[in-house]
């Protein structure tokens, strides 16, 4: 009796994984269903508040330069122009994408500071249009798999119920099996498309790696995408399968991807520094600075960490900052040595050298903040502390 | 003799019932100003407005919770407080208060279309300030307008925040906020 009911049950949840055959989008068969066409018109409302929201990163340099990455994958798929994908940047220190049904595709700030070039980042922008070619998140609403409770708290910043997010997006991944075809479509995409195939796996070494730096309370807002061990070995095993096919010069495109995700990569600093992921933000910094030696942004937001870091585990007579502000200065001067006009390294080393008390050299380092900027909105601020002092 | 020991324990639980219910933290003045004992401040609440109870903070509003509120909240410095990424620290200048206040303000999900209009020094009580006011949309669509005061007083850091609905609530009550803030005072 026990064996049947254990047999009963294996074939229920056996059903309820199984995944629903849809003709891909393009495919001679492909139309779009009543249920599917309901799915992507709410998935439009929610990309249309997402876009609203302060998460949304306007780099259009960036955006065009993604969506070329796109076309290219597509192009070299026999896709034509009918199968529209739009893609957008989120200001998210999660190293992470997340697509929607209707076709677009987001790729946070946390994943182009993570990724080391082209051929990375196109591997995961190939596995969410993976979900999207292959209609995925159509085929697992019908498999009427839900995971709402699980991922209520995700989106409540974007004033979406979150069971209509995971409804009509990736970000709850999706079945292991729809992710294991997500993951070998996306890599046939990238590699078709010339990328070099080693970087398939070592992208998601590099997300796994970004995943792991913080205490899960202080990762971002997206940082949920599951499975990323497996998929790194998935794509070691695709590698390994497809070498004799393999191009013999593959791309990796990787100077033109640092040069053009640069600004996001910066931004994803400051998005760290103010959700207190200081981890990530020194490891970014770290990469950024060996590859801008010469650029002052860079030690400006070194001095900004050095500054701003704070150990909440340590009490306050531990929590010594003398070396973190020593640190801070010489971040700053460097900063200020390839920059001698940049305002706000300026008020950054003003700031620090008050709070070790030298007071005369503050004074001098803030007039000269207040003089090169005299609209700072935070001029009350510094005129009292000029007061002060 | 079990029913009488019941009726003792019982008699005891409603004394103290009794005792903690006539425990009351919120006290008028002579001089006509109301003194919060939990939090150690006296200030003059605007007539008509009333004091929310059930809340750990001092609350008060005029017309409903939805419509307009003034918050003080106390906290001690380096206690990171539930949902913030931040901690306020015991020599912060104003400008470094108003970063975590602005820290605390962002990672608070319901605040949406967040946008900071001013971020400057201002005086409570004798005290630096840091000043923030700001506005944004909740998940209702309702366009929200606020203004929050923060300064640190001994290892305390006293935020006192005015919240209204920016058409007609906000300006309507704003002169009480502003009267409030004038007149907040803490009793050492």
């Amino acid at each position: 009796m026990r064996g049947a009911l254990v047999f009963a049950i294996l074939i229920m949840t056996a059903c309820g994984c199984a995944t629903v055959d849809v003709p891909r989008v393009g495919d001679s068969k492909y139309t779009v269903y009543d249920d599917e066409r309901r799915l992507q018109k709410r998935a439009d409302e929610i990309c249309e508040k997402i876009d609203q929201s302060r998460f949304l990163y306007n780099d259009n340099q960036l955006e065009k330069y993604l969506i070329t990455t796109v076309q290219r994958m597509l192009v070299s798929q026999g896709y034509n122009e009918t199968v529209k994908i739009s893609i957008k940047v989120l200001r998210d220190p999660s190293a992470n994408a997340l697509s929607f049904c209707n076709g677009r595709v987001y790729v946070f700030t946390g994943l182009l500071a993570a990724m080391d070039n082209e051929a990375q980042v196109a591997t995961v922008i190939a596995h969410e249009i993976s979900h999207i070619l292959k209609r995925d998140t159509l085929r697992e609403f019908r498999s009427n798999i839900n995971k709402t409770t699980f991922y209520s708290s995700l989106t409540a910043g974007l004033g979406v119920p979150s069971g209509e997010l995971i409804a009509v997006s990736s970000i709850a991944g999706y079945s292991r099996e729809l992710e294991s075809e997500a993951d070998r479509d996306g890599f046939n995409m990238m590699k078709s498309a010339g990328y070099d195939m080693k970087e398939s796996a070592k992208a998601f070494e590099k997300m796994n790696e970004f995943a792991n730096l913080e205490r899960p309370e202080t990762q971002g807002r997206f940082s949920s995408h599951p499975k990323t061990t497996l998929r790194i070995e998935n794509f070691k095993r695709l590698t390994q399968e497809n070498k004799s096919s393999a191009i013999s010069k593959p791309e990796i495109n990787e100077q033109i991807f640092k040069n053009i995700t640069y600004k996001a990569a910066l931004e994803d600093i400051a998005t760290c520094l103010n959700a207190r992921m200081y981890k990530t933000a020194d490891k970014v910094i770290k990469e950024l600075t060996e590859d801008n030696p010469k650029n002052a942004e860079v030690y400006f937001y070194l001095g900004e960490l050095c500054r701003k870091r704070q150990d909440p585990e340590a009490n306050e007579k531990n929590r010594d900052k003398a070396k973190d502000y020593t640190r801070a200065i010489e971040a700053y001067n460097r900063a200020l040595m390839l920059n001698p006009l940049y305002a706000d390294a300026l008020k950054g080393k003003g700031l620090v050298l008050q709070k070790q008390g030298n007071l005369a050299e503050a004074q001098s380092v803030l007039s000269r903040y207040l003089e090169i900027n005299p609209k700072a909105e935070d001029r009350s601020y510094i005129e009292n502390l000029l007061n002060t002092n | 003799m079990i029913e009488n020991t019941m009726k003792k324990i019982l008699l005891i639980f409603i004394l103290f019932l009794n005792g903690c219910a006539t425990t009351s933290f919120w006290t008028a003045l002579p001089n006509g100003q109301f003194q919060d004992k939990r939090s150690n401040f006296e200030a003059a609440v605007p007539q008509g407005w009333v004091k929310l109870e059930t809340s750990p903070y001092f609350v008060i509003t005029k017309d409903g919770i939805g419509l307009n509120t003034i918050v003080v909240i106390r906290q001690t410095v380096d206690i990171k407080a539930e949902g913030s990424q931040k901690i306020f620290e015991k020599n912060m200048s104003p400008q470094e208060l108003a970063e975590v206040e602005i820290s605390y303000l962002e990672a608070d999900n319901d605040l949406l279309k967040l946008k900071f209009l001013r971020n400057e020094l201002a005086h409570v009580d004798g005290h630096d300030t840091a000043f923030l006011e700001y506005k944004y949309v909740t998940t209702d669509g309702l366009e929200v307008k606020g203004q929050c005061y923060s300064f640190l007083h001994d290892r305390q850091v006293y935020r006192i925040k005015y919240e209204a609905p920016e058409q007609y609530y906000f300006k309507k009550y704003y002169t009480d906020f502003e009267r409030f803030i004038k007149t907040f005072r803490i009793n050492s």
